[in-house]
């Protein structure tokens, strides 16, 4: 994009040169060709009653301007090819070219001073910085003025294009002059294609910028977003963690010390059957023995329970999906329709926090980005699997970019060898497959109630 | 990449390098070529016309010139000295400028009177007052003033004059014999030359019309000069046809005119003896007085020179032309070109050579007043006029005013002048005319800004 319009502005700026230089030299070549004309036609004291000055040599001049043409094509060249050229040899350089032109102004005897447009759309289009321009374009103006055509020549006596054109028939005077004002005009609109370009490649580039610098707001924050999901993910992870030691732990004194209480009292009893004749302090003992048996039993199913914090608020994972649903609803007034056709079962806390998880993430994004109105959720047994159904009625997403949100879903499951999959194409719609041991116990379960 | 382009780079470098040495030995070559030699000699061009300035009839208008050029080469021989030959004097002006617009102009170039100002105004003559007043320069007090000052411009100067040319009466002896006039030798006025015209103009034939005349030829502006008119001031800056003495040569010519009674003089009746005055060349004088001339011309009567009449406040003055040469002011050989115009100019052994060979006058004193130029006169002319008159014509004589717009200026004055003398105005009539004139030049030299 931007080589494209730096080649615009060199064809523009090749463009120019090539009519300014060219103008010189039809300048000078006319003058050579007239000369000849008038001495052929014995014109020539005629012209010099006319004219306030002798022209140079006008072979000399044409051969001069066509060698200093040749220098600043020379020079134009080396500049467009080596653009790493040393800033003082650069500098140097312009400064020479500047010379250049003026010496091709000075052969022409202030005739033509085109080729200054030339150097100086070069220079502002080479300038960089803001404060750069400002001495570049009062040295421009003030050396376009100058050497313009009867400015340069207020003063001090000189010759002209006229003085020229008046020694052809007035017909061939009015083609000539025309082409030679058509000449100039080409420099003249070379040079205001050069800044038009230039104001126009200023622009883009501003442009360009602004666009960048919201891309990179909105990556930014994206990114916070993501950061801040992430954060509160480590967070449940480490309660879910905590969780997992405390259960473990529980299950740990549930299956020891209560197995071994429950062996004793079960021993006591044995033991209080047979001392049934016994003496009565015996009885006594292991009455008291049994009955701290019981107690010790009854403390540890109470530490038990209390360690056990998998429904943490004091429910199964349909219970707190339940609750999470009417919190939405209540929020967001969404109409959700929760159909849970499993049977009670018994889930393990990664299974259960899967399920939750794919369940929250759907109904936030149906909500969030897909501005649904209607929300189905449906479970089902599928022989040794549950399947998760949850479609809304949102926007959709065709090809849904996967974020941090479904990518961490998808872990998750492909962690329990299930398989889930998106479908954006019509509202948004959430298949999900989970593999489950379907054990069923009374006071652990997960059932639909 | 970055390996190709420094070779790249380098094969730039080396293009740059030929280019510069190109540009250097095609610079080096022109400069060679702008100081052409021939066999190792310098060349010095001069740019001259054939025939005589003066329009009279030269044997070999070459042959003085061939002289100094030989005179000149031989003091310096790695000289040689280049002029275009055969070109008239009528195309002398085109051919001059066609070299100048060629930037071929000659070191050296006569100048015509009529392009001496346009040639200042552009330049091409080399002012020459830096090469006069300089180690290498000449004594201005050699030179007659009034010749000096026509190659003046604006107190510079930018020529040197070769000839001089006074203007002097003609006067027929015969015919004022047989009327039984006396030859008016010294203090001539416009008197006695009215009185003269007055006495000799007649109708000879009967024929009721006068075919005898007092003169021919001869201008208001030969009386204004005579009558110490100074129309123009210093360089045209100030027009005045109102004075006095303006009047009193345009009464003369009046008078003049009226004696003619409507008859128009021509060469004709002039060469038939029947005018008594005409004004004359110098040129005209010494080609005519000689061998082989002498015989064609003027041969059936005696004739010989006299001075030009002078007004109540004037002198037996005249115009005084010359023969000037520049120097080119884009000349290659300066020094050179200076050494030999100074020979022309002012070496009095080529001046008197001149004089010798050609029917001119000096333009240095120092011939003039010589022996041998006496000499010279009194006896290739048998003459009334030594050369000490003709050294007091140029010596006292005008030169003609030097600035762009003069002859424009002239042309008016001539015009409105000539209706005024042909037409019955009165003396009365005279001044408002003049002024209505002066008025007409003075707009036409401040629209032309040329003064």
């Amino acid at each position: 994009m931007r080589t494209e319009r730096f080649e615009k502005l060199n064809m523009v700026e090749n463009f120019l040169f090539l009519v300014c230089s060219s103008t010189a030299v039809l300048y000078a070549a006319f003058f050579l060709v007239s000369t000849g004309r008038i001495i052929r036609h014995f014109k020539a004291r005629e012209f010099l009653g006319r004219i306030d000055r002798i022209p140079r040599n006008p072979k000399v001049t044409l051969i001069l301007i066509l060698v200093l043409i040749a220098l600043l094509a020379g020079d134009f060249t080396v500049h467009r090819l080596f653009s790493d050229i040393k800033k003082n040899l650069s500098l140097l350089m312009t400064a020479a070219d500047l010379f250049i032109c003026l010496g091709v102004v000075i052969l022409l005897d202030f005739n033509f001073n085109g080729i200054l447009l030339w150097f100086f759309a070069v220079v502002i289009a080479k300038v960089e910085g803001k404060k750069g321009y400002y001495p570049i374009i009062i040295l421009a103006i003030a050396v376009y003025t100058l050497t313009y055509p009867s400015v340069a020549t207020v003063g001090f006596r000189t010759y002209t294009l006229a003085d020229f054109l008046s020694t052809y028939t007035s017909s061939q005077r009015s083609y000539l002059s025309g082409f030679f004002n058509l000449l100039n005009i080409l420099c003249v609109v070379g040079f205001f294609m050069v800044c038009a370009l230039m104001i126009v490649s200023k622009q883009r580039r501003l442009e360009e910028s602004n666009a960048l610098a919201d891309q990179l707001s909105q990556a930014n924050a994206r990114l916070k977003e993501t950061n801040q999901q992430l954060e509160e993910l480590m967070e449940e992870n480490a309660h879910m963690a905590e969780i997992r030691e405390r259960n473990r732990i529980a299950r740990e004194v549930h299956d020891t010390i209560g197995h071994t209480l429950t062996g004793l009292a079960f021993g006591v009893d044995a033991c209080k059957a047979l001392a049934d004749g016994s003496s009565r302090e015996l009885k006594e003992q292991l009455e008291i023995l049994s009955t701290v048996a019981r107690e010790g039993i009854k403390d540890v199913r109470q530490s038990v329970s209390s360690l056990k914090v998998d429904d943490v608020e004091g429910r199964n994972v349909i219970f707190r999906i339940r609750r999470m649903l009417e919190n939405t609803r209540s929020a967001t007034h969404t109409e959700i329709h929760f159909d849970c056709r499993i049977p009670s079962m018994v889930l393990d806390e990664e299974e259960e926090h899967a399920i939750y998880r794919i369940v929250q993430e759907s109904v936030t994004n149906a909500v969030q980005h897909g501005r649904a109105h209607y929300i189905s959720i449906q479970f089902t047994k599928e022989e040794d699997q549950i399947g998760i159904y949850i479609r809304d009625n949102g926007k959709g997403c065709p090809h849904p970019e996967e974020g941090f949100g479904l990518r961490h879903i998808r872990q998750r499951v492909a962690m329990l060898h299930g398989s889930i999959r998106f479908d954006g194409s019509d509202g948004f719609e959430v298949a999900a497959k989970i593999p489950v041991r379907w054990r069923e116990k009374q006071d652990e379960s997960t059932n639909c109630r | 990449m970055e390996q190709g382009r420094s070779r790249h780079g380098k094969q730039w470098k080396r293009r740059g390098w030929a280019a510069a040495a190109l540009l250097s030995a095609s610079l080096i070559l022109l400069v060679m070529s702008l100081h052409a030699r021939e066999n190792g000699k310098k060349i010095l061009t001069i740019g001259v016309f054939s025939g005589s300035n003066w329009d009279v009839a030269v044997q070999d208008s070459y042959a003085a010139l061939d002289a100094a050029i030989e005179q000149f080469e031989k003091v310096h021989p790695d000289v040689t000295i280049h002029y275009d030959s055969g070109i008239p004097k009528a195309d002398y002006s085109e051919y001059l400028s066609q070299k100048i617009l060629k930037d071929d102009a000659p070191d050296l170039m006569v100048v015509p009177d009529d392009d001496f100002d346009r040639l200042v105004r552009l330049g091409v003559l080399e002012d020459l007052d830096k090469w006069m007043d300089g180690g290498n320069g000449v004594q201005r007090e050699k030179y007659f003033q009034s010749v000096l000052k026509t190659g003046q411009h604006q107190d510079r100067q930018y020529a040197l004059p070769v000839e001089a040319m006074p203007y002097m009466m003609f006067v027929n002896k015969t015919l004022l014999a047989k009327e039984l006039v006396k030859i008016p030798t010294e203090n001539f006025t416009f008197e006695d030359l009215f009185d003269i015209c007055r006495r000799v103009t007649k109708d000879t034939n009967h024929d009721g019309v006068p075919d005898q005349f007092g003169i021919y030829k001869y201008d208001w502006t030969d009386a204004a000069v005579s009558a110490g008119a100074d129309l123009f001031g210093e360089n045209g800056g100030r027009i005045n046809l109102t004075g006095a003495e303006m009047k009193q040569a345009v009464l003369l010519m009046q008078k003049l005119y009226r004696l003619n009674d409507g008859q128009t003089v021509n060469q004709e009746t002039f060469d038939n003896g029947r005018v008594a005055f005409m004004p004359l060349t110098l040129a005209e004088y010494r080609t005519y007085k000689t061998y082989p001339y002498k015989i064609k011309k003027y041969s059936n009567f005696k004739w010989d020179v006299i001075e030009m009449p002078k007004g109540p406040n004037g002198g037996n003055i005249s115009l005084v032309h010359t023969l000037n040469v520049g120097m080119s002011a884009r000349s290659g050989r300066k020094k050179l070109a200076w050494e030999f115009l100074k020979y022309l100019s002012c070496d009095e052994d080529f001046q008197m050579q001149l004089f010798k060979e050609m029917p001119v006058a000096s333009v240095l004193k120092s011939v003039m007043e010589s022996e041998d130029a006496d000499y010279i006169m009194v006896r290739d002319n048998n003459s009334l006029v030594h050369a000490e008159t003709i050294e007091k014509a140029i010596e006292t004589g005008i030169a003609e005013p030097r600035f762009e717009g003069y002859r424009e200026a002239m042309q008016l004055i001539d015009g409105d002048i000539r209706q005024l003398y042909s037409s019955d105005a009165e003396a009365t009539d005279l001044d408002n005319a003049l002024r209505m004139t002066q008025r007409k030049v003075r707009d036409y030299l401040d629209r032309s800004d040329k003064q």
